[in-house]
């Protein structure tokens, strides 16, 4: 056997070694690894946010249509109130999509727009939009959906918040 | 004299003018009756409870008379799929005014059957039109049960509920 070779495989012992305990320590899952816990609203709470929030504005004399999005900004739910116009179903996913994507509402988004040039470059992202009417839904600080409603002249947001109200125990 | 001369030429404009805005027969208003939120929402919570009561998580819409949506539920846990899904059935109940299942059967007699071309339009069973009297005013599809034919009789439950009304 050639020197070398020897020293090499006494060289390689210990590298070897080094390498597993190094792959064992890539293998070993961190602390934050594990699965994601999360709470998400059930079609049941979100028809009934959606429902009280267009049954508000109806009371009102309004005709809307409201919208609520998931947490990934995915529509959970859409009703299209008796004589709304056509654009209040887009605009009322859009609202909802504002205020679940900036997690705050889209009248405060509408407000940042006016004195912030990052905010009204969002505003050109897809499906976003700047006008009051989208409310997010928290549990804790957790935003886990949004809900957004149109067809009002300048009382969506409180016909959500009347939506809102019927499920407030359950967001916990 | 000018002015008679001005009454004289204006006379046969005057003619053409009435007989202009004179409504042929045809042209009144139309009337129609149309589907209330209400009566949509019913539909679309009974399709949605009684799949979910049969253990199948599916997605529902309603769409009026001009294929818009009225009302869109997605299921606890229903496949991402299932809103689209439910979708494009209605649209093609409302549309074509039969099941959506028979449009299955149209593409299997024709297979050059142009409709399933067309944006929204998707040859797959579980939507019926909703109709008031011969008039159809919408649809109700339903996605996500293990076949078509359970989404559709979901739909059906759906339909079931409001008949008195639909009338």
């Amino acid at each position: 056997m050639p020197v070398s070779t020897v020293a090499f495989r006494r060289a390689a012992v210990p590298l070897t070694a080094s390498f597993a305990v190094s792959f064992l320590a890539m293998l070993a899952a961190p602390a934050n690894a594990q699965l994601i816990e999360r709470k998400d609203l059930s079609f049941p709470m979100a028809l009934t946010i959606a429902q009280g929030a267009l049954e508000d504005c109806k009371a009102r004399g309004y005709a809307t249509s409201v919208v609520v999005v998931d947490r990934d900004g995915v529509t959970m739910v859409v009703l299209r109130g008796d004589g709304a116009g056509p654009h209040t179903v887009e605009n009322a996913r859009r609202k909802a999509y504002t205020a679940l994507t900036f997690k705050a509402t889209s009248e405060d988004f509408a407000k940042a727009m006016e004195n912030n040039p990052v905010r009204r470059q969002q505003a050109t992202l897809p499906s976003v939009i700047g006008i009051p009417g989208g409310v997010p839904v928290k549990v804790g600080n957790d935003t886990i959906a949004g809900v957004g409603l149109s067809g009002s002249p300048g009382v969506d947001e409180p016909c959500v918040r009347a939506g809102l109200a019927k499920v407030a125990d359950q967001l916990k | 004299m000018s002015v008679s001369v001005a009454r004289l030429a204006a006379a046969p404009v005057t003619l053409g003018l009435a007989a202009m805005l004179a409504a042929p027969a045809s042209a009144a208003l139309l009337a129609h009756k149309d589907l209330s939120l209400d009566t949509a929402l019913t539909i679309a919570s009974t399709a949605a409870a009684t799949c979910k009561a049969q253990g199948y998580r599916v997605s529902v819409h309603i769409v009026g008379r001009n294929g818009e949506v009225l009302v869109a539920l997605r299921g606890d846990n229903a496949s991402p799929h299932t809103f689209e899904n439910s979708m494009r059935k209605a649209y093609t109940a409302r549309t074509f005014r039969v099941p959506s299942g028979e449009i299955v059967k149209r593409l299997k007699d024709n297979p050059q059957f142009g409709g399933v071309f067309l944006t929204n339009v998707i040859a797959t069973e579980g939507a019926l039109p909703i109709t008031a009297g011969d008039d159809v005013i919408g649809a109700v599809g339903v996605s996500g049960a293990p076949g078509g034919d359970k989404d559709a009789a979901c739909a059906k439950t759906g339909l079931d509920k409001v008949a008195d009304d639909l009338k």
